[in-house]
This record gives structure tokens, C-alpha cells and sequence, in this order.
């Protein structure tokens, strides 16, 4: 699990070209979203497309995007369930 | 002209390195150029989307940044932009096209498709309120960028206008000599404050524009030389008459020192 989330912390940084911010620097537990990482809701989308381009995988809903993109641990959690139901 | 317009403040970001009032700053060694430009370079705090921008947006940032911070007069709830951007949104259009063919279509780049998000980015960070302009007619786009924003002044839209000129070729515009042959292969950036206060400055420079259409398609003027010129006259603090040639008209810029 701490594998996939440093993995994730990476590949946030890389997707969205976030300057000035390392893997270290994003707090695993706070929101994505707004206050925490301040992310936008086109960086959203665009995490949305890493989701299904890097993990095969969608998310059906509003109120489930907004369970995934709650925290670092949330999205992480939510690909290692869905990669699991796949197998 | 009814009342006196004003230099402010000036940025530019050319191939040589970054020129504000006290001069020119060279690249460091790891810098080509303008399309290497860093955040600390031009913004003294961390900036998470500085990154994400493409290269036209990071440098009418930049160029907006370094003259925002230097001018004694900055009005941000009334301020005006105007921008000339000669490629338009072209590089950004072939970015997204590429994510397109790659089968997963970037939203970001998608949302960065037009011509004027240069002055979104601006206006947003810098809290910038007032009107705007977006000019994207080739090489006569930066002068036509001054002249909307010297008619912004004059009919009293606002008190001052922040002109942002930009010439931007990434890598992804292998087409862009035969799509647009009259672009310059330069990446650069002009920043000009303009004020209908005379500024704290001295000399101030006052500044006058005039224009002159012709009938007959002309060549064009180099974009680049011409607002260099300018800011060579106001390094040197002294009076200037800068004329251009382009496609359809002539431009004076008069620059009248005031002590």
C-alpha cells in the first residue's frame, strides 16, 4: 500500500506538472481537492484520465469521485479494490 | 491624445535573458532560453500550476510577474490586460490534438486551447479585475495589443492597462514555418504597465502612439526588434521615436522623458 501511494504522489506530480512540491511534501490523509493539494476540477479530470490510462480503471459517479479524490490513501485504496475485483 | 499616458514598469524575456529597469539578467548555464525560464526567476514564492502552463502562458506570466512587482501603481480591482499572442493558441491546439490521437484526451490542455488563456492565468493569480483584450493577428499583434490598451485608457475604462506580448514556438510546431510563415522563430515576451498617473519614477516616460493605414500590404516589421528598441530607449532614459512597418498600417511610439 505505501508502495502505491508514493507511486501515486509521483505520478499526481508528473501528470499535473506541479512545480515546487515533491512526493514528500503531499499529505497521504489530506483532501486532493480545494484546501490541502488545492487542486482544481480540471486537474481532476485529468487524474480521472491517469485513473483509467495508468489503471484500467473508471470512476462511475459524483459521489464516488468524491470518496476517491478525498485523499491520497482514498484514491489508493480505491485502485488496489478495483485491481482486485478485476483479477 | 486627451490626457498623458505613462510608463510604469517594463519586463522582457528574449533570447539573450530577462530585462527589467535595472537591465539585463543573462540565462544561467543550465538556461537555453526563454522556454527554460524558472519560477524563482520571476516570482519570489512557490506556485504550484507555474509548471503546468504551456509555454505561451508561462511567459506572459512571467513577463506579467516581473512587472507587476516593480510598477508603483497597481490598481488590480480596475487594472486592464491586453494581450498580443501572434500564434494564438496554435502549440496548444497541437498538444491537445496529440493527446487526442493518443487515445486519452487531456483536459487540462483542452481547457488552455484559446488564445486568451494567457490572461486568464494572469488575471486569477495576480487578482487582476479590470477589462481585457486578446489580439492573435500575427507579427502586428503586439502593437495592436498597445494601441487597444492605450484606447482603454483614453476612454476612460480603466486608470491602467498591463500589456502582455508573446511569441511562443514550442517543439510540437513542426508545421508552424508553412502554417504561419510570418511568425518569428523567437520565443519572447514583452510586459508593459501603462498608467494615466505619472509614476514615481524619474524620468517617466510618457508615451504617445500614433497610427497610420496605408492602402498596399507592406512587410512586416519584426515584432521582436521593435518593442526591443523600445526598451533600449528607456534603459538609456532618453526621448525615442520608434516606427514600425506592418501589414496594413504604420506605428509611432513616442517616448517623452518627464523628470
Amino acid at each position: 500500500m505505501e508502495d502505491l501511494i508514493l507511486k501515486l504522489k509521483e505520478q499526481i506530480i508528473k501528470t499535473l506538472k506541479l512545480s515546487d512540491i515533491k512526493p514528500e511534501d503531499i499529505n497521504t490523509d489530506a483532501p486532493l481537492i480545494g484546501s490541502g493539494l488545492g487542486l482544481d476540477s480540471i486537474d481532476t479530470l485529468e487524474l480521472l484520465v491517469l485513473l483509467e490510462k495508468e489503471y484500467g480503471i473508471t470512476v462511475p459517479d459524483v459521489n464516488t469521485g468524491r470518496q476517491v479524490f478525498s485523499s491520497v490513501r482514498a484514491l489508493a485504496n480505491y485502485i488496489q479494490q478495483n485491481t482486485v475485483k478485476e483479477k | 491624445m486627451k490626457n498623458k499616458i505613462y510608463l510604469s514598469s517594463f519586463s522582457a524575456i528574449l533570447e539573450e535573458g530577462i530585462y527589467d529597469d535595472s537591465g539585463l539578467k543573462n540565462w544561467d548555464k543550465d538556461q537555453i532560453g526563454p522556454q527554460d525560464i524558472k519560477r524563482e526567476q520571476v516570482l519570489n514564492k512557490p506556485y504550484l500550476n507555474f509548471g503546468k502552463l504551456s509555454l505561451a502562458d508561462k511567459l506572459a506570466f512571467s513577463a506579467a510577474s516581473l512587472s507587476l512587482t516593480k510598477s508603483d501603481y497597481v490598481n488590480k480591482e480596475n487594472m486592464g490586460i491586453c494581450l498580443g499572442i501572434s500564434t494564438g493558441s496554435f502549440s496548444t491546439d497541437c498538444r491537445y490534438i496529440e493527446t487526442v490521437i493518443s487515445g486519452f484526451p487531456s483536459p487540462s490542455i483542452f481547457s488552455a486551447t484559446l488564445p486568451s488563456s494567457s490572461i486568464t492565468d494572469v488575471a486569477i493569480y495576480f487578482g487582476i479585475k479590470g477589462p481585457n483584450r486578446v489580439c492573435a493577428n500575427g507579427l502586428d499583434s503586439g502593437i495592436t495589443a498597445f494601441e487597444l490598451a492605450i484606447n482603454l485608457i483614453e476612454f476612460g475604462k480603466t486608470d491602467s492597462v498591463l500589456i502582455l506580448i508573446v511569441n511562443s514556438i514550442e517543439s510540437v510546431d513542426k508545421n508552424i514555418p508553412l502554417i504561419l510563415p510570418e511568425i518569428p522563430k523567437n520565443n519572447f515576451a514583452f510586459s508593459f504597465i501603462l498608467t494615466s498617473k505619472k509614476p514615481h519614477i524619474s524620468p517617466a516616460f510618457a508615451i504617445e502612439l500614433k497610427i497610420k493605414k496605408t492602402n498596399k500590404l507592406m512587410n512586416n516589421d519584426n515584432a521582436e526588434l521593435y518593442f526591443k528598441e523600445f526598451i533600449n530607449s528607456v534603459l538609456l532614459k532618453k526621448d525615442a521615436n520608434i516606427k514600425g512597418v506592418w501589414k496594413t498600417f504604420e506605428s509611432e511610439i513616442i517616448l517623452k522623458k518627464e523628470e
